[in-house]
């Protein structure tokens, strides 16, 4: 009898630990999918990170109201990304291994997504990155289990200098004024290399590095008063964006030059004064227009109802990742007449996939490389009649292939490659 | 340009800053001897707080001069409350422990208040620029300055100055020397030594509050502000030396214009000059330019 149960229990603990037990590993219909959201949930980033943890409980609800995704209900469960790299490397292996999540989603940090990847492969689990922004990741090279549902950051960067260019056909002089850290230094280096390859006589008059989220701006905005530059670049988000915002304006910094914003959230927008120029990695409050595209104007809605505030950049590319999944997974059950795929088949399914979303149409590329247009504006004081949202002026949209590194290059050899001046 | 008079202006403003951030931590260790980890904590409620009074007081009308009193107002609060609290439930247990033992309690601390704080004001940001805006901009050296800066280097300095007055001209500034000096001494002469520690933690975190309470008009209050001041704070109390307010002062003032000339000359030494400061004053003078060596009983 106890060597019976001796050898019922062995049994179970080989099951739960190697057999393919796990609800997405399992070729039979699982009872749920499972998916960790990985997001700041604490710390100065959490602001920032609110609308996507937002948008993931909204869809979820949403999802499962309908149905879940191929008749199998979704189940989130929330982790904070705050952490060393390292303790979320270890956390991405206890949410495979112990939490036995199917699909994982999420990673604002460059450094953590950069991490995790190889991980993803080694432990063979779906991981979608959202938002993560550096083009780092593709210059590494692709890898098998890891998708990103939206462009990276590279995109915003060259459309905010074909922007300004088309606004500004007489630029002269440039200034940066970026966190010291990886996506401010990689952001400006491809803003600038995109100036001056389309425009080789601009000036860069200024590079100024202040500390990641830093809130005090004093010696840095003099010496931009000082300098005068035609244009000042910046990709500072969270407080550190608003303390520049509040202490900018108020010394006249606005006034003097144009200042060009590539990361912020839609209630900074409302402290900006009129005539700064804004992407917020997308302004999808305004494109595609929620007055006549369903999709946008249904997540805006939902969103506003429920959380009381229009949903941020964020928020847009988590519903981004989630309308991504969806019919990759239907399209691989599809594939195989209603059973249900491994994590590899579902991969596979994504690889070339189209899509809809609230912020429009989404290519995910045979690279796992998203493609979506890049948007600027700048602020006018206004906002809209109907629906309420801040309005944009000067409001320009640029098509994926101007803006995104194409398959198979990488950004910065991308940019030498154009000819000079044009 | 000649950018000199910039460097001096910025560089007197961020020390003026750095000042109110950073000399609660240095009286509290001059007085209890714990480093307090949790400073950067009672800062950010300190914040919270002044913001939260500014919305709902001022409301609209945050270009008032009655927003000043409204921050003080969130400062002396989280002092009487949250200083003798802390000071009462959980430093008094530690401090016969080593030095290591005050450190750890109050880093739990910042760890559970910053948790307290997302659950009092959740995480959206809250903010109160009005102040910040009311006193516009003045211009000097060819460029415009905003005038709040300066309104900081009064509350600084009038800080500073209370400091001063309380350690050096009152009865309990002279008991608070004599603890200072010797505890078990201090006590044997009848001064209410735990009295002075509950006061003393309550000045200075009453110092922590001030600071986050008039820098939320520079910034959006929100999680995680707290944290980027602590590793300021003690970068600045260190090269002045633990425990000496003056020497905050001179800190801040060396950190401040250090800062503001590397900004202007060589941005990208930005962040290294400040740390790269403190590693050449520590080795010259490993208790600080003003730290005084400390002789241990045996």
């Amino acid at each position: 009898m106890r060597n019976s149960i001796r050898w019922i229990g062995g049994a179970l603990v080989l099951c739960a630990g190697y057999l393919p037990c796990g609800p997405a590993l399992a070729q039979s219909k699982p009872s749920e999918i499972k998916i960790a959201i990985v997001q700041f949930l604490s710390g100065a980033a959490a602001p920032h990170d609110a609308a996507a943890v937002n948008t993931a409980k909204l869809l979820t609800e949403q999802f499962n109201a309908s149905g879940g995704i191929a008749g199998v209900r979704l189940n989130t469960i929330y982790v904070d990304e705050a952490g060393s790299t390292a303790d979320k490397v270890a956390e991405y292996r206890r949410l495979v291994q112990d939490e036995k999540v199917a699909i994982v989603i999420g990673y604002t940090s460059s450094a953590n997504c950069l991490a995790v990847s190889p991980v993803a492969d080694e432990l063979k689990t779906l991981t979608i990155f959202q938002v993560c922004a550096t083009y780092r990741l593709i210059d590494k090279g692709v890898y098998k289990y890891v998708f990103r549902t939206a462009a990276h950051s590279a995109s915003e960067n060259i459309a905010a200098a074909l922007y300004v260019l088309a606004r500004k056909p007489d630029l002269k002089t440039i200034a940066g004024m970026n966190y010291d850290y990886a996506y401010g230094r990689d952001s400006w280096d491809v803003f600038k290399r995109t100036i001056l390859k389309r425009k080789p006589d601009v000036q860069v008059v200024g590079e100024l590095w202040p500390k990641f989220l830093a809130t005090e701006y004093s010696s840095e905005i003099s010496r931009l008063l000082a300098l005068k530059p035609d244009v000042i670049h910046t990709v500072n988000w969270g407080a550190g964006l608003t303390s520049f915002i509040n202490q900018a304006e108020t010394r006249g910094l606005f006034e003097q030059s144009f200042v060009m914003m590539t990361t912020g959230l839609v209630s900074q927008i409302g402290i900006l004064p009129k005539g700064a120029a804004f992407s917020g990695r997308g302004y999808h409050l305004q494109h595609p227009d929620p007055q006549t595209y369903a999709a946008n104007r249904d997540y805006m809605k939902s969103y506003k109802e429920k959380f009381n505030a229009f949903p941020d950049y964020t928020g847009y590319f988590m519903a981004q990742a989630f309308y991504g999944l969806k019919p990759a997974i239907e399209k691989a059950v599809q594939a195989k007449n209603g059973a249900w795929p491994s994590n590899e088949e579902i991969g596979a399914a994504m690889e070339g996939l189209a899509f809809d979303t609230p912020r429009g149409h989404v290519l995910v590329r045979k690279d796992h490389e998203a493609v979506n247009e890049a948007m600027w504006g700048v602020t006018s004081g206004r906002n809209n009649a109907e629906l309420g949202y801040p309005v944009l002026d000067d409001f320009r949209v640029f098509p994926p292939a101007d803006v995104v590194t194409p398959e198979g290059k990488q950004t910065v050899e991308w940019i030498e490659s154009w000819p000079a001046g044009k | 340009m000649n950018i000199l008079p910039i460097i001096l202006i910025d560089g007197i403003t961020y020390a003026s800053w750095l000042f109110l951030v950073s000399a609660g931590i240095t009286f509290i260790f001059g007085v209890l001897r714990i480093l307090n980890v949790a400073h950067g904590s009672l800062y950010a409620i300190g914040a919270y707080l002044g913001a939260t009074f500014v919305l709902r007081f001022a409301g609209q009308n945050q270009q008032s001069w009655t927003t000043l009193p409204l921050l003080l107002l969130g400062a002396i609060i989280v002092g009487l409350t949250l200083g003798p609290l802390i000071e009462r439930l959980l430093l008094r247990r530690v401090y016969d422990q080593d030095e290591v033992v005050g450190l750890l309690t109050t880093f739990a601390l910042f760890l559970i208040l910053e948790d307290v704080m997302r659950l009092i004001w959740g995480i959206e940001p809250y903010m109160v620029e009005g102040p910040y805006r009311m006193f516009g901009r003045v211009h000097m050296a060819g460029i415009a300055f905003a005038g709040y800066p300066f309104v900081l280097t009064i509350v600084a300095v009038l800080a500073g100055l209370l400091l001063w007055f309380v350690l050096h001209h009152t009865s309990f500034g002279r008991q608070v020397t004599c603890v200072i000096s010797d505890r078990e001494m201090a006590g044997a002469l009848g001064i209410n030594v735990p009295r002075i520690d509950l006061i003393a933690f309550a000045l200075g975190t009453f110092l922590a509050a001030l600071g986050g309470a008039f820098t939320a008009p520079l910034t959006s209050v929100e999680p995680g502000m707290g944290v980027s001041v602590i590793v300021l704070a003690f970068a600045v109390v260190g090269i002045g030396g633990l425990g000496s307010i003056g020497g905050a002062a001179v800190g801040c003032l060396i950190v401040g214009l250090a800062r503001a000339a590397a900004v202007q000359l060589f941005p990208e030494l930005e962040l290294v000059v400040i740390y790269a400061l403190m590693v050449a004053v520590l080795l010259w003078r490993p208790q600080g330019l003003f730290g005084a060596i400390e002789l241990r009983k045996i």
